[in-house]
């Protein structure tokens, strides 16, 4: 038979059976089985680009849950993630599993009236926690916000203005809000997110599995993923680490804000609360009445975002008494106006009368009740 | 045991027997899915960031093609109702060809899930800490392998009695009918679930998603399977009566129309409110700020929906595929592209990033749909002489000899009795 | 399920030439060739991270407040106070026209006189005004006088900053005074350059304007300004005051 036959037609009789396997059948089929290997191969050739830390690793596979290890599988765990550490960064970090304290549950207080948007707490927490710089990850996502709405979607994310603040707007910096109902908790598969006795929602980088639910579920667009692996210059590594917080992440787990849980749960603040020029935030235990939040809590018009969502979260916002980062315009107009007219022989002193104080008594606003009406 | 053995080798062995076309198909399949390999190596060492999704769009057309897939593999219920139930015998035959192709579905479906991972090497933490019942995650994975497992069962049993040439008992296979006919539903419900539950994301956020999602599924599966039959009459001589297909037809009908209702139900109630919940729906529909690349899509995935509900009225077999393409293109941009990324565009926060997806995750997405094309061609390849009663235990296996499935084209054979 | 399907086989059968059966080697050996030299570069558009200036991000009080007893550099020598006023009459007891301490901007609200806060008798000293005097330690009293209630929210700590720890009254507990953020003179919380902001992968061309959509109604809150809808990037902060 000259040509081959892939199908040889009815047979006559059952039990003549044609030789099936010829010796050009035999190595055209093996030439097709070896190219096939080959092409498989070249197809997984990519892998050949993986680096030496990102290969398996029996100790990485078999490594527990968090809340499963024992001090001394935590301390094995912490060795491995400081060897690594030193040998990428050549820096050998501080890295220890940091417990929450007792009697402690942490509240976040931001003063809408006080933030300027100057952007520092964006940065100082990317250089306090270690985050990815190219691409870049920043827990921190500042809002300029015209006057008079809390609608998000009328918020700029990407103002880059000669000097904040911008007249007419307020800054509305937003970050995970450690909701006390979170919904990254309930629909995290493997249970790589959940929140602590101090209020922190934490993340075992070692056990998530990277299906970013939970960053589809989040209501304030506060979780991160590590789309590409981490770029860290060495010179920025933050060598004070814990293991739930800081430490280096790799790509293709989540992470987000955690309080600087290696700074609070040892007394210090939030690297954004101590960078903050204004003082607009404001950090600390809830449960100890005189603590700053607790008074803000308590004396303050204190509301949260999204609030129908249900998440119960522990960061306040709140507008102060004056209105933000501009002087009262009535005021302003009166001090221009007697500069004008009377020089600088106008002043506050007690006892001086004469025009200028019958100026500002008149100056009242027509529904003002008051002695010197 | 041993014949068991026999029959998976013959298996193996048939699955590479086949004529020209056969492997220039099959051949065609196995490019796409070293192509689709080699896309996910390359994924898997720069990480998630070689496909298009981001921060802002955090899940893109892996979770898409997977949605639109879990909808496909719960359609095969809609062969066995009628068989199953209205004890249609005439259709029997061809509910194994919705089975299998549920088993090809629900595989491609959990192949895109993997992929999607950031992590997949960390698999097995998902059977050490399982956050179930409270994650719809988990949910989703104990049913879609169950599905899987459940599908399995009922086609190998039958099968392998067709190639045991006895008669299949009814209790080994008949329970698990029924159960899959109600899980078929799960699946997709849970699948919805997902979604639906998240107060976060306001387009997911409404009761109308499971039952937009069934009904879509309902349109699509049985869609495929006509399609699916028609190329079995096309290339083999297994004869589909065509009762199948107008019974086919009329489920995809009917399916299709409540799933056009449902979306226009879904659209009045964003627009009509007009709250600020509408601006994802705003984004999908009419374009958010100047941002307009999902329009052309939504609005295109409408016309193709509508043109074939109105060429599946006419009832003509030529129109009705059309029709069926038409269909499962303009469902898979409505409920993949359409469902999934409207939901990511404004962010919580009210940004707006486009997505689009990259070179590479096309890539993967093509190699992931050729190899459950491979594995479903497989399946048929193997089911169908068996079912023809031309491979059973009791007969030689001789491969290049077996004419059941590929016989050259039809116009030209006579008829030999 | 157990009849089998009558099929009916031809009886002429496709003959394929044979060397289309070598296509198939021939062709995973091109398919292996095209894959192991495709581009193993990762194509991902990582946009370069912002540099700025790493000395905005010092932890510290924004500004030195004068020290207790209050002292001036002249000819880079630190001198009380009543060295020189109580040798020489202020020539000027308003606030313009100063032939020293050129270098101070007044600029507080109503307040036009540098005696409205120093003692003309002792310039080590603050007056208050009841006649009063305190010392530069306890400058957050005088300021109390005006702003009593950014005061007693200063002291309850939520005005103003707190470095160093969150435990209430602990040791490295610091508040920061009145005047470590606040120039008394020209007390208005300055401008800051703000830091880049988010470069997010892939995150496209986000300086576009955002247009607010109410489907033609106008919002009522807008009615009250006659400035126009906010532009995005790298106009002039117009908010009129300067420190």
């Amino acid at each position: 038979m000259k040509d081959l036959q892939i199908w040889n037609g009815p047979s006559t009789s059952a039990s003549h059976v044609e030789p099936e396997l010829t010796r050009r059948s035999f190595l055209r089929t093996g030439a097709a089985a070896i190219g096939g290997m080959a092409a498989l191969a070249a197809a997984l050739a990519p892998l050949r680009e993986l680096a030496s830390d990102e290969m398996p690793n029996l100790d990485q596979f078999l490594q527990k849950h968090y809340k499963e290890m024992s001090p001394a599988e935590m301390e094995q765990a912490l060795e491995r993630i400081r060897n690594k550490v030193e040998e990428r960064y050549a820096v050998r970090p501080h890295l220890r599993d940091v417990k929450p304290m007792e009697g402690v549950e942490f509240a976040y207080a931001l003063n809408l009236s006080r933030c300027i948007g100057c952007r520092k707490c964006v940065h100082a927490c990317v250089a306090e926690n270690n985050q990815s710089r190219s691409p870049e990850i920043q827990y921190i996502r500042v809002l300029e916000m015209p006057r008079g709405t809390l609608d998000v979607e009328k918020g700029n994310h990407h103002y880059d203005r000669p000097t904040v603040p911008n007249a007419d707007h307020f800054y509305l910096p937003v970050q995970c809000h450690q909701c006390a109902s979170p919904p990254c908790v309930k629909v995290c598969p493997v249970e790589a997110t959940w929140q602590e006795s101090d209020g922190v929602t934490v993340i075992d980088y070692d056990w998530c599995i990277g299906c970013r639910y939970c960053e589809a579920a989040c209501p304030y667009w506060a979780r991160r993923f590590n789309f590409a692996k981490p770029n860290l210059p060495k010179d920025q590594l933050n060598p004070n680490m814990s293991y739930l917080s800081n430490r280096p992440r790799e790509k293709g787990v989540m992470e987000k804000c955690h309080f600087c849980l290696h700074r609070t749960r040892e007394g210090r603040m939030p690297a954004c609360v101590e960078i903050c020029p204004t003082g607009a935030r404001k950090f600390g235990n809830v449960l100890d009445p005189k603590s700053e939040v607790a008074e803000i809590l308590r004396t303050k018009r204190v509301f949260v975002l999204k609030e129908e969502v249900g998440t119960l979260p522990r960061f306040f916002y709140y507008f102060d008494e004056r209105y933000p980062n501009t002087l009262d315009p009535e005021a302003l107009a009166i001090a221009a106006r007697l500069r004008e007219e009377e020089g600088d022989s106008y002043g506050c002193l007690p006892g001086a009368a004469g025009p200028r104080r019958d100026f500002i008594a008149a100056a009242k606003p027509a529904w003002w009740i008051g002695e010197n009406a | 045991m041993r014949t068991y053995l026999t029959f998976l080798l013959r298996c193996f062995r048939l699955s590479f027997v086949g004529d020209y076309r056969y492997y220039a198909w099959m051949f065609f399949l196995t490019v796409l899915v070293l192509f689709g390999i080699n896309a996910y190596c390359k994924q898997l060492v720069y990480g998630l960031a070689t496909t298009g999704m981001t921060d802002q769009v955090s899940w893109g057309f892996y979770i898409a093609n997977f949605t639109f897939l879990v909808g496909m593999a719960a359609a095969a219920v809609m062969l066995v109702i009628p068989v199953y139930i209205y004890r249609n015998r005439e259709l029997h035959d061809l509910v194994i060809f919705g089975e299998l192709f549920a088993v090809a579905a629900i595989i491609m479906a959990m192949l895109f899930v993997t992929v999607d991972l950031g992590r997949p090497d960390r698999f097995h933490h998902l059977l050490l800490r399982f956050n179930f019942p409270v994650s719809m995650l988990t949910w989703d994975v104990l049913v879609l392998n169950g599905y899987l497992l459940l599908n399995l069962h009922i086609c190998g049993y039958l099968v392998y009695c067709a190639y045991r040439k006895r008669e299949p008992s009814k209790y080994v296979y008949i329970p698990f009918v029924f159960v899959a006919i109600v899980w078929a539903i799960s699946i997709h419900t849970v699948t919805a679930f997902l979604y639906s539950g998240l107060g976060g994301r306001p387009f997911w956020n409404s009761a109308v998603v499971a039952p937009r999602f069934l009904a879509s599924a309902f349109a699509a599966g049985p869609a495929f399977l006509i399609l699916t039959l028609s190329a079995l009459k096309h290339f083999t001589t297994y004869e589909v009566p065509a009762k199948a297909f107008m019974t086919l037809r009329n489920t995809v009908a009917i399916a299709l129309s409540i799933s056009m209702f449902l979306l226009g139900s879904e659209a009045f109630t964003e627009f009509y409110t007009n709250s600020s919940h509408v601006a994802s729906a705003t984004y999908l529909f009419l374009g958010l700020h100047g941002r307009t690349a999902l329009v052309p899509w939504i609005w295109s995935a409408i016309a193709l929906n509508s043109l074939a509900m109105v060429l599946l009225y006419l009832r003509k077999l030529p129109v009705l595929q059309a029709a069926c393409v038409m269909l499962i293109v303009g469902i898979w941009i409505e409920k993949g592209m359409g469902m999934i990324v409207p939901a990511f565009i404004p962010t919580p926060l009210g940004e707006i990033v486009e997505y689009l997806p990259t070179r590479n995750e096309i890539l993967v997405t093509v190699g992931i749909w050729a190899a459950g094309l491979l594995i479903y061609t497989i399946l048929v390849r193997i089911t169908v002489p068996v079912l023809s009663g031309r491979l059973t235990y009791d007969q030689p296996f001789v491969a290049a000899r077996d004419p059941a499935l590929f016989a050259p084209h039809p116009s030209s054979e006579g008829v030999v009795r | 399920m157990n009849q089998p399907t009558t099929f009916q086989p031809a009886t002429t059968p496709t003959r394929a030439p044979g060397w289309l059966g070598w296509l198939l080697p021939i062709g995973f050996v091109c398919l292996a060739a095209v894959l192991f030299n495709s581009s193993t570069a990762s194509d991902i558009p990582l946009a370069p991270s912002r540099t700025f200036d790493k000395s905005t991000l010092i932890v510290g009080p924004r500004r030195v407040a004068m020290q207790d007893p209050p002292t001036v550099q002249i000819e880079g020598r630190p001198q009380s106070c009543n060295g020189c006023h109580q040798i020489f009459t202020s020539s000027h007891p308003g606030g313009a026209a100063l032939n020293f301490h050129q270098d101070l901007v007044l600029h507080h609200g109503l307040n036009n006189r540098c005696v409205n806060c120093h003692d003309t008798a002792d310039r080590q000293k603050l007056t208050l005004r009841d006649g009063a005097t305190v010392t530069f330690a306890e400058t957050p009293q005088l300021c109390a006088q005006c702003h009593g209630t950014v005061y007693r929210d200063w002291q309850r700590g939520t005005h103003g900053k707190t470095l160093g720890s969150w435990v209430t009254e602990s040791q490295a507990q610091r508040r920061l005074s009145c005047n470590e953020c606040h120039d008394p003179h020209s007390p208005k919380y300055p401008s800051y350059v703000p830091l880049p902001g988010p470069n997010t992968l892939r995150m496209g061309d986000q300086s576009a304007p955002v247009h607010p959509e109410h489907s033609g109604k106008q919002n009522p809150l807008q009615r009250g300004f006659n400035k126009p809808a906010s532009d995005r990037n790298n106009k002039v902060t117009p908010d009129g005051v300067h420190p």
